[in-house]
């Protein structure tokens, strides 16, 4: 089975590490991390993970800028196993995010993903802030990546101003979250679901049951999770083969397919 | 893939392993508050264990642990129902001190129970308190397995602290460090370095990156037990978490199968 993991970091994070438990419930833990590309490369070759798509721990803990300037150092935009996100800001404040800036490079650094922090960067995931990007995203079928850090309020809130908007929701805890996503799953067609944490007993068998194996997404939220714990709840869960491989990688490919830079 | 473990080759054909059983000694049963569990009642997790080689759990079921109205009469029933399968911690809730020791006997007389479960910060009551003390001298008195919920980062209810300081004062219980103190991993890590009767769980812990690896690295696989919390988590998750670390085929035989079974084994023997 191809295994492409839809979110794993690169770098050292200010705390190594803090990890959401579930929403109040943070954890600070000293993990194995992989500091530079070649290293997380070990830990996919290692584990039989062929691409990743990837992010730099400084765009959360440091600036999303400086992160994704490091990560831009790290993996060379043509690079066949890696796959840069980037991390975003409100462009009224940080001009390098304005749509007439922002996409042009994206397209020009073969970035298909987005990520945003509104509560660590501190600033409101809404039309009255971010409403110049959010339009561009959909129109171009932009996946964003979102955790819930500490509530899932903005989650809630982007996506009834945003129904069309394509959200990856990741890094949630290892609490399960079926009363929080399979609403959203249910509500707007292009949410999904990152499975790095999806870890509740009966948790694959039952999405697959309500929503089909389309919304899932394999990943696996690296450092905060290992790679043998996703890797083995998907191949281990009651779902048929071809629901496996379309979670495994068939549906990010599909993802990313859809996006116009 | 350059993880030439066969084990892992197994697991990967398979969707489970095939060559030993896994045996949980971390697990819950029923509802609870915090998410939705779609497979938690007994009959589904024992169908569970079925499809991935789970030969048996040591369970203390969130009645137990949440509800003083019911105590652990659920558990004695699927003890009962499963023999073999569910054996059991005794759940003792401090806040109800005389009501869980008025049935306490019942650890060495009905069969399945092989200790006692603490869950000091969900049921707000620190380790160090004195409602704790007769449940421990029972405990010791019977050389019992003790699992205790501990939680790191100033938890002021269960740290490693607490464990060093009851360990030393109660030298027959062999304590098992649920989840290993997550965020002060290395005080629970030193504390079983230097007491032969404390265990690590990799319980929750074990989804975060190279944490088995440092487990087994510095206090030996013989002394790491496989735990998953389920039904709130799939073993499957804890399994891979294990199976992918970067030690032997030996030790996470150890830790998925072989020091729970010489648990087991001390008490089915006593039944």
């Amino acid at each position: 089975m191809k295994f492409i993991d839809c979110s794993a970091a690169i770098g050292l994070d200010t705390n190594n590490r803090l990890i959401i438990n579930h929403e109040d419930y943070p954890v600070i833990e000293k993990v194995k991390q992989a500091e530079h590309a070649a290293d997380l490369l070990e830990e996919m070759d290692f584990a039989g993970v062929d691409e990743a798509f990837c992010y730099h721990s400084s765009a959360f803990s440091h600036h999303p800028t400086r992160g994704n300037e490091l990560l831009n150092k790290e993996v060379p935009k043509d690079d066949k196993r890696l796959h840069r996100t980037w991390a975003i800001l409100p462009p009224l404040t940080e001009g390098e995010y304005a749509p007439e800036i922002l996409f042009p490079a994206m397209k020009e650094n073969n970035v298909k993903a987005l990520r945003a922090f509104p509560q660590r960067n501190r600033y409101m995931l809404d039309r009255i802030s971010m409403g110049e990007i959010l339009d561009v995203m959909v129109e171009k079928n932009i996946p964003l990546y979102l955790s819930p850090q500490d509530n899932w309020e903005h989650i809630f809130a982007v996506m009834k101003e945003f129904p069309k908007l394509t959200v990856i929701i990741t890094n949630y805890g290892l609490w399960g979250s079926d009363r929080y996503f399979f609403p959203l799953l249910r509500a707007y067609e292009n949410v999904f679901i990152d499975t790095s944490d999806y870890q509740v007993l009966g948790g694959f068998e039952t999405c697959y049951k309500h929503f089909g194996s389309e919304r899932l997404l394999f990943g696996s939220n690296f450092p905060m999770d290992n790679y043998g714990g996703p890797i083995a709840t998907l191949v281990g869960a009651d779902i048929p083969m071809s629901a496996k491989e379309k979670i495994a990688s068939e549906n990010i490919i599909n993802l990313m397919k859809g996006v116009t830079l | 893939m350059r993880n030439e473990s066969k084990l892992v080759k197994e697991f990967m054909e398979n969707g489970k392993l095939v060559s030993f059983p896994v045996i949980d000694a971390h697990t819950h049963m029923g509802p609870d508050s915090g998410a939705d569990m779609p497979f938690s009642s007994p009959e589904q997790m024992i169908e569970v264990m079925d499809r991935e080689n789970i030969e048996r759990i040591f369970c203390s079921p969130h009645s137990a642990l949440h509800d003083p109205n019911v105590g652990n009469s659920e558990l004695e029933e699927v003890m009962k129902k499963y023999p073999g399968r569910v054996m059991g911690y005794y759940c003792f809730n401090p806040n109800y001190e005389e009501r869980f020791l008025e049935n306490i006997e019942n650890v060495i007389t009905i069969p399945g129970y092989i200790g006692l479960k603490f869950l000091p910060t969900y049921h707000r009551y620190p380790l160090d308190g004195d409602n704790y003390k007769k449940a421990l001298e029972f405990a010791n008195k019977h050389k019992l397995y003790m699992l205790i919920h501990t939680w790191g980062n100033n938890d002021p209810h269960n740290g490693p602290r607490h464990i060093k300081m009851l360990c030393e004062k109660y030298p027959d219980i062999t304590f098992i460090m649920g989840h290993s103190a997550p965020g002060e991993l290395d005080g629970a890590i030193d504390i079983v370095k230097n007491h032969d009767n404390v265990m690590l769980d990799i319980c929750d812990i074990h989804r975060h990156n190279g944490i088995i690896d440092k487990m087994v690295r510095e206090v030996g696989a013989d002394k790491v037990v496989f735990g998953t919390d389920m039904p709130w988590y799939d073993p499957n998750y804890g399994i891979g978490s294990v199976l992918f670390s970067r030690i032997s085929d030996e030790d996470k035989y150890k830790i998925l199968y072989g020091n729970a079974k010489k648990i087991a084994d001390q008490f089915e023997k006593k039944v």
